[in-house]
Parts: C-alpha cells; sequence; structure tokens
C-alpha cells in the first residue's frame, strides 16, 4: 500500500532507501485487511455450519459401501463434538476472544511499521531534536 | 546508542528505541503523537475512533482479566450498561462491527500517510 516516490527527497533530507520499510509497513496493512476477510468468512462458515446442523444429524444415508459407513459416522462425530462446543459456548466465545486480540496485535504491528516508515523519511534535524528532548531528560535524571 | 559504529547505526538503533517506547502507548496517545507531532488530522471524535479505543480496552480485560469488566476498563470507556466483575458480552456481531471499525481507522491512518509522506499507493506504483 505504502511506497515512497523515488524523487520527493527534500535536498536537506537525511535520506535513508525506505524500501525495508515501507515493505513492512504494506505487508502489515494487507495482513491486516486478510485478517478481516478471514474474520467474515469465519463468520459465515459458523453460522452456515450451526444452522445446518440438525439437518445433517437426521440425515440417514443408506451407505452400502463399508468404507463409506465408517465416513459418514466420523463425519457425524466431528458434527456432534462441534455441536456441543457450540453448545457450551466454550468454542465460539474462544474464537471471538482470539479474533479480537488478533486483529488488535496485527493493528499494532502496522502502527509499528509505519512508524518506522515515519522515522525513515525524517530529516536529520528532526532527528537532533528528538534526541535532544532524550538527553534533556537522561540530565534531568542524573542532576 | 553511544555504542554505534556509524550514522546509519545510530539511526536504527534511535528508530528502533523510540517505535518501541511508543508501541507502549495507548491507542489516544499514538493518534495524539500522530497528529501533533507529524502533521496528521486523524479524527478522534467519530464512531471508528472511539470503537476502536474501546476495542482495545476489550482486548486488555480479555489477556489480563479474564473477559471480566474491571473498573479502569469503566473509567476508559463510555458505556453504562456494564458493571465491574461480569464477563463482557462478546458477541458476533460486536466482534465484526468493531473489527470493521479497526480497519477503518487504520485506512484513514494510511491514507494520511500517503498524503503526508508523498507516498504513492501500491496500485499506482504499478501503472
Amino acid at each position: 500500500m505504502v511506497t515512497r516516490q523515488s524523487n520527493s527527497a527534500p535536498h536537506n533530507t537525511l535520506y535513508r532507501s525506505p524500501e525495508p520499510h515501507k515493505m513492512a509497513c504494506t505487508k502489515q496493512l494487507n495482513r491486516f485487511k486478510q485478517r478481516q476477510a478471514n474474520l467474515l468468512n469465519f463468520v459465515s462458515l459458523y453460522q452456515s455450519l450451526y444452522i445446518n446442523l440438525p439437518h445433517i444429524r437426521d440425515l440417514r444415508p443408506e451407505l452400502e459401501d463399508p468404507e463409506d459407513r465408517k465416513l459418514w459416522n466420523e463425519l457425524l462425530k466431528a458434527a456432534n463434538t462441534y455441536d456441543e462446543q457450540v453448545e457450551m459456548g466454550i468454542f465460539p466465545i474462544m474464537t471471538r476472544e482470539m479474533y479480537v486480540t488478533r486483529n488488535i496485535d496485527i493493528f499494532n504491528d502496522y502502527i509499528a511499521s509505519l512508524l518506522t516508515l515515519i522515522y525513515s523519511v525524517q530529516t536529520l534535524s528532526e532527528l537532533v531534536e528528538s534526541l535532544r528532548s532524550d538527553l534533556m531528560k537522561c540530565s534531568m535524571l542524573t542532576a | 546508542m553511544l555504542d554505534a559504529d556509524s550514522l546509519d547505526e545510530f539511526i536504527h538503533s534511535f528508530t528502533a528505541r523510540r517505535v518501541d517506547q511508543l508501541g507502549r502507548k495507548s491507542l489516544s496517545e499514538l493518534i495524539v503523537y500522530l497528529n501533533e507531532r507529524h502533521g496528521f488530522s486523524v479524527n478522534t471524535e467519530n464512531e471508528a475512533f472511539s470503537q476502536s479505543k474501546e476495542l482495545f480496552q476489550v482486548r486488555h480485560i480479555i489477556v489480563h482479566n479474564g473477559r471480566r469488566v474491571s473498573h479502569s476498563f469503566l473509567n476508559r470507556i463510555d458505556r453504562d450498561d456494564l458493571e465491574v466483575g461480569q464477563e463482557f458480552p462478546l458477541s458476533m456481531e460486536y466482534v465484526t462491527s468493531r473489527t470493521t471499525c479497526l480497519a477503518t481507522l487504520a485506512k484513514e491512518i494510511d491514507d494520511q500517510a500517503i498524503d503526508k509522506f508523498d507516498l504513492t499507493t501500491e496500485e499506482e506504483r504499478e501503472w
């Protein structure tokens, strides 16, 4: 998403290649957007499975092949296990918590990448100014 | 930092340290930093910001308080329908709508970074 124009650095700017930073920034934002899409996909899948589970359980397919019957029973067992987790509320709550925390973590990664990008395009005078405030704090601490 | 062998190494070290410091700030403090220090104008009066701020606090009680509402949680958000000690009601609708607000805020910040630092987008670069 974010890239720097090659000829935009002011003359007095301490200009270093922002390539690693801008790529990190872009990557993080894209990850963030992908997670958003995954969340919506998950909600859709969850709702679909939850709505259709009773119908799946009521099905009595006439399966002659033992392997097919075995496969069907395994599928039914998995569906029942999933249903128990849904009824107990464990599965959906854990998933919701996971998505909240993961989205925030990814957002924080994005902000960190953005801040790194910002510092990579700062002028030397701005960096010196920031450094001076740090030194002031140090001198106050040691006074 | 004074052990750096070159200016580039010094700047790299300085940047890493400063970003680490900023990473410990709250969402509100980060936005204030971007607005005041770098001339951004991220809106803190809209729903995207207020809901994102709440989501950060929800994340905090999930990680540190077993999803139970605390006094500090109530002090930091504008909700009068919750009580200390109760589990935060985390519906799928809530998660979906708030994370969408977070994406909206991320896009607003990204758009302003592009304007502020004269950046191009990946789409533009392809042309």
